[in-house]
């Protein structure tokens, strides 16, 4: 059953440095260390400059590869000379699409769509590695220049010939369809359309409904600025035969499999190697066009190869995300229950799709019910191509994209009604008794109190208060404006069938090895997992190592995205360790002189109840010098569905549309808390993901499809002084999806800050008339949305 | 990045003959020409780096109250050694970048490249400053000549910049969110001759004056003041962040609040 535990922790930032001093590995007092703020052990390392990314791993040995790279979005190459460059001092190789077709590399695997929920075709051009004829982005490699050093393959890269017949190009997504065409072959520029839920239902709600409120609302498209860029280094194994890619990812063992039928080799064939990874958000899970030509080369030098973009090639060349229009229709009745919901989607993609590029736009809509019961919901999705990059999943993968459009939609449909907008969320929203509840768009939320937590968000956040504060910010010529959003998402999915997770166990009498299928960019994974397996075993935390991001030695992994880690591989961890108590208890049951099935473990030790006869497991593995393990892959019952409820206020200058994030509350419901520090960590920075995007990120091309935000000088990143101190507290519900009880963090920041940011600037103008400012919501945007609404 | 050969001279003198080499730079914080050096869009053959030249580097105040600045100062060094003598000018500097940028950046660096964007530009020309170099002496109101483009000839440097102490003067700038540079920057400078209002950021001629601000303001040094003037109409900028109707409206409304905190 699921236990309520509102009042979980509450940390500030300013808390954190307390949190910390207090913190010390604990051993031998009895105390467990799940639920503590135990001190990221990983963070040593990291802050002394010690961290293991990929540059770092690069051998002495390694030639370096550059890409050349197309300077326009769309046209025919009528010319390509690299001569110059094959003479260029330092140049051991330069490789083009005839070579990699040679070697044996193969375009992307297609992109695939579930066939229940495709209508019509799925159009899914080739995509290849390297260009051969045709460019159809800026930035789409033609070339790789493999030289001794890098200056010695960046100045070959000089010399390579090329002529461009330029062609019409597409980059607004509102004209895709119909604009010039990206391909021949899809004259509207559609990629595919899906279409799910019950449209009759929904229209019948429509036509029986007293109100009905229609709106688009965009959402800007935006790359994953990692702080490490992403790069790889190839190399060969004689020995074994196989190619070795070491390169940061969150998910080794998919990336394994992505290069290997990339490369057209049994899978196995491409071992991947991660260490630290400074950063991926899903960007650096999938195959992309650099690796094959960098594994090709490292065969036929027999040497390691290195590429490792820069920050201008990163915003070329890492796959992008989220654009979007939808078109929403919310029906309410008369009391403002609602009865239905409309959206048609229209998600921008790219020139090209792989495996991981369409999944974002319609994979995780199901968000867009909220926590209400809206009875009738239909949702049709179109992606489109464009010349520019593609897409791929960016840390909340459609879940902050379905949470925006119902939040706006509730807040608008409040103001176009005359309901207050937390009336009209209560109004709707489900109550604990009517879970578990399977919503119109299929997801089953199996556990939350969202009533509760709501109430508790608006008290936390003093919204009784904002009225005055209001008043007082006018004094000083400010508006100010108060944004609320409850948002819920899928974690651990998919619904019918969570993907299994890899954890092993090794407990010798040096301590506990742990291996996970599951990779760290920065969560905190040696933390969190150790202080299961560390309570689990009675041992101090320092007796437990984890290893985790080769595929050479982890047998299997699935990978870390949709805030599946803790749920999925604790709970396999779990149950490991589970197995390895009863294998030892076999043995301590010779010590005690006992059954197995008799004897107890707890605290450490194994005892035989009503007796005094107790062994602990470290003197058990100590005496006997025994190596026990266990492995698990397998995946949890159910998803799980963290929600939680952001509340901001922001002021904004009138004059100018500067605005101010004042104040900033989350409370989140993410199940059972292992590590509230880590926590904090992932809303803290998923919150600042969110508010980056409402405020100031966007990739923009020009018609021509130039990159207009190239580099940091126009592509705008939160900074700190951008941002107020955040309230965030965890009201958790556990959930009996997962052994553990735990619903998933590492998304639930950024899908809550995304609907709130714009919901407060909203609240903020509505004195102006104004509902809604386009993403993202610069002053300029901001001051634009005050003339028109003035106009 | 290209190979280039570097020199660190000591004095004015030996950077001068320095520079005399072929394609040969002058490098101040290097802030500027570095980055554009490492994407390869500017292959200088020899660097003359002017920050070992004690001649060109601090403050100090000429018998005129001038407050006189070396060409290799840095930002850092101006906003906490103008700060007595100068504030606004001091507050402007001390808000160029961030803390890495403002301890290499130079005056003289940012100057000479002129970038339309750029603080310093408003600062000299609404100061009326005089910009010398090492042949000669160049008033602000001839130095500017469009974006990027100066008074400077091939290899002169700009070793120091004189600016008159006004009575009251404030900068404001309004920061394009990526860059943190000004979208539109504006300097307002009272000085007993006259008040002089320098526009930064937002037009494509670069820095300039706005002079019938100017002119109103000569009458009454008051917000109001400004308030039945439209926006300048010249060649506002229109980019990704910000329309030249909203670059104008904030020209007039950062001209209205520097004179409103100068006053
Ligand atoms: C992240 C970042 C943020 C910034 N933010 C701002 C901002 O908000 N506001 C702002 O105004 N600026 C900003 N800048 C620019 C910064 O002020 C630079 O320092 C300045 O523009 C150039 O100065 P420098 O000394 O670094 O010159 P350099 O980069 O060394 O040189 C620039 C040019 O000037 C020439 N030069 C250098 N010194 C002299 C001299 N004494 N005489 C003649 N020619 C010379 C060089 O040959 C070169 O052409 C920013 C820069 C960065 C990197």
């Amino acid at each position: 059953m699921t236990s309520c535990r509102l009042g979980g922790f509450a940390l500030k930032s300013r808390g954190w440095a307390s949190a910390l001093t207090k913190t010390t590995p604990l051993m031998g007092d009895g105390k467990l260390l799940v639920g503590r703020p135990v001190a990221r052990r990983e963070d040593v390392a990291l802050l002394r400059g010690e961290g293991r990314y990929t540059d770092d791993l690069t051998p002495d040995n390694a030639a370096h590869l550059v890409f050349v790279r197309s300077p326009v979005a769309a046209g025919k190459i009528v010319a390509l000379d690299a001569e110059g460059a094959r003479e260029m001092p330092g140049v051991l190789a330069v490789i083009d699409a005839d070579t990699l077709d040679v070697a044996g590399v193969k375009p992307f695997p297609s992109p695939a769509i579930p066939p229940h929920l495709l209508v019509g075709d799925l159009h899914a051009p080739t995509f290849p590695a390297l260009a051969r004829d045709e460019v159809h982005h800026l930035g789409q490699p033609i070339l790789a220049i493999v030289a001794e050093t890098l200056a010695e393959a960046m100045d070959a890269a000089e010399m390579v010939e090329l002529e461009f017949e330029d062609r019409p190009a597409i980059t607004d997504l509102t004209k895709a369809k119909t604009g010039p065409a990206v391909w021949p072959t899809a004259s509207d520029n559609r990629i595919f359309r899906v279409e799910l839920g019950d449209a009759a239902a929904t229209q019948d709600a429509m036509d029986k409904a007293a109100h009905r409120v229609t709106r688009r609302l965009s959402i800007n498209r935006v790359t994953a600025v990692s702080m490490e860029p992403r790069g790889a280094i190839g190399s060969w194994d004689a020995e074994t035969g196989r190619y070795v890619m070491t390169s940061g990812t969150q998910a080794t063992h998919r990336l394994a499999e992505a290069m290997a039928a990339q490369m057209g080799v049994p899978e196995g064939d491409v071992r991947v190697v991660s260490e630290n990874c400074g950063g991926t958000f899903g960007m650096k899970n999938g195959g992309m066009p650099e690796y094959p030509p960098i594994l090709v080369a490292a065969r036929q030098l027999g040497r390691p190869v290195r590429w490792i973009e820069t920050r201008s090639e990163a915003f070329l060349s890492d796959p992008q995300a989220r654009e979007q229009v939808a078109e929403a229709t919310l029906a309410l009745d008369g009391e403002g229950r609602f009865l239905g919901l409309s959206v048609d989607v229209v998600a921008g993609i790219g020139a090209y799709a792989n495996a991981t590029s369409l999944l974002s736009s319609f994979n995780n809509i199901a968000s867009v019910t909220g926590v209400y019961g809206i009875p009738a919901i239909r949702v049709a999705v179109e992606g489109v191509h464009l010349n520019t990059q593609t897409t791929a999943a960016y840390r909340g993968a459609g879940r902050p994209e379905a949470s925006f459009i119902i939040e706006r939609m509730i807040d608008i449909a409040a103001r176009e009604t005359g309901i207050d907008r937390v009336e009209l969320r209560r109004r709707n929203m489900l109550q604990p008794e009517e879970l578990p509840r399977k919503t119109a768009l299929g997801y089953v939320y199996d556990s939350g109190d969202f009533p509760a937590l709501f109430d508790r968000a608006l008290q936390a956040a003093d919204w009784a208060g904002i009225a005055a504060r209001k008043q007082e910010a006018k004094a000083r010529g400010k508006l100010r404006g108060a944004g609320l959003a409850y948002t819920i998402e899928i974690a651990g999915g998919p619904p019918a069938k969570p993907m299994p997770e890899y954890a092993s166990a090794t407990l010798s009498p040096e301590g506990c090895r742990l291996m996970l299928g599951t990779g760290d960019a920065g969560q905190g994974h040696d933390t969190a997992f150790a202080q299961i397996a560390a309570d689990a075993f009675g041992l101090g935390l320092e007796k437990v190592s984890l290893f985790s991001g080769d595929t050479g030695v982890v047998p299997k992994g699935t990978g870390s995205f949709g805030s599946r880690s803790l749920g999925a591989a604790g709970s396999a961890l779990v149950h490991v360790c589970e197995d390895l108590i009863a294998q030892l208890s076999v043995h301590a049951a010779r010590h005690l002189d006992a059954e197995a099935e008799a004897l107890t473990f707890e605290d450490g030790t194994f005892k035989l109840p009503g007796t005094n006869r107790a062994i602990t497991l470290e003197s058990l593995l100590a005496e006997d010098d025994l190596t026990v393990s266990a492995e698990r892959w397998e995946g949890t019952k159910g998803p799980s569905f963290p929600n939680g409820c952001h509340i901001a206020e922001v002021e904004i200058d009138p004059e100018t549309g500067e605005m101010e994030i004042c104040s900033y509350t989350a409370l989140e419901d993410i199940g059972k808390v292992i590590n509230p520090l880590l926590v904090a960590g992932q809303i803290h920075g998923g919150i600042v993901q969110g508010l980056g995007q409402g405020m100031m990120e966007a990739i923009r091309y020009d018609e021509d499809g130039q990159l207009l935000t190239g580099s940091f000088m126009d592509y705008a990143m939160p900074r700190a002084s951008d941002l107020p101190f955040f309230n965030a507290q965890t009201a958790s519900v556990e959930t009996a999806s997962n052994t553990l009880g735990t619903k998933g963090v590492g998304e639930a920041g950024t899908v809550g800050a995304l609907p709130v940011l714009s919901s407060a600037i909203a609240d903020a103008l509505a004195p102006l008339g104004v509902d809604h400012v386009t993403l993202p919501a610069t002053p300029s945007a901001i001051w634009e949305a005050i003339q028109a609404a003035q106009a | 990045m290209y190979n280039f050969e570097f020199s660190k001279p000591g004095t004015i003198d030996e950077a001068v003959a320095a520079l005399g080499a072929d394609e040969a730079q002058a490098l101040g914080g290097g802030q500027t020409l570095l980055p554009t050096m490492k994407q390869r869009l500017a292959a200088p053959e020899v660097l003359v780096s002017l920050t070992g030249i004690d001649q060109m580097k601090g403050i100090c105040l000429s018998d005129a109250g001038e407050v006189c600045i070396g060409g290799a100062t840095t930002h850092a060094t101006v906003a906490a050694e103008a700060a007595a003598h100068y504030p606004a000018l001091a507050a402007l500097a001390g808000r160029i970048g961030d803390p890495a940028v403002r301890n290499r950046g130079t005056i003289g660096g940012s100057l000479a490249n002129n970038d339309p964007s750029a603080c310093y530009p408003a600062a000299a020309l609404g100061s009326g400053a005089t910009i010398i170099t090492n042949t000669r002496e160049i008033a602000a109101d001839d130095y500017f000549q469009g974006m990027f483009a100066t008074a400077l000839d091939e290899g002169e440097i700009i070793t120091e910049v004189r600016f008159p102490v006004p009575e009251a003067a404030n900068y404001q700038k309004f920061v394009q969110p990526a860059s943190r540079f000004a979208l539109v920057g504006v300097f307002v400078a009272k000085y007993a001759d006259g008040v002089r209002v320098a526009v930064t950021g937002a037009s494509s001629d670069g820095v300039f004056r706005w002079t019938e601000a100017e002119e109103v303001l000569n009458g009454s040094f008051t917000k109001d003041a400004i308030d039945a003037l439209s926006p300048p109409s010249g060649d506002m900028i229109a980019d990704l962040h910000g329309s030249a109707e909203y670059r104008a409206h904030l020209v007039k409304v950062m001209t209205g609040r520097a004179v409103a905190a100068a006053s």
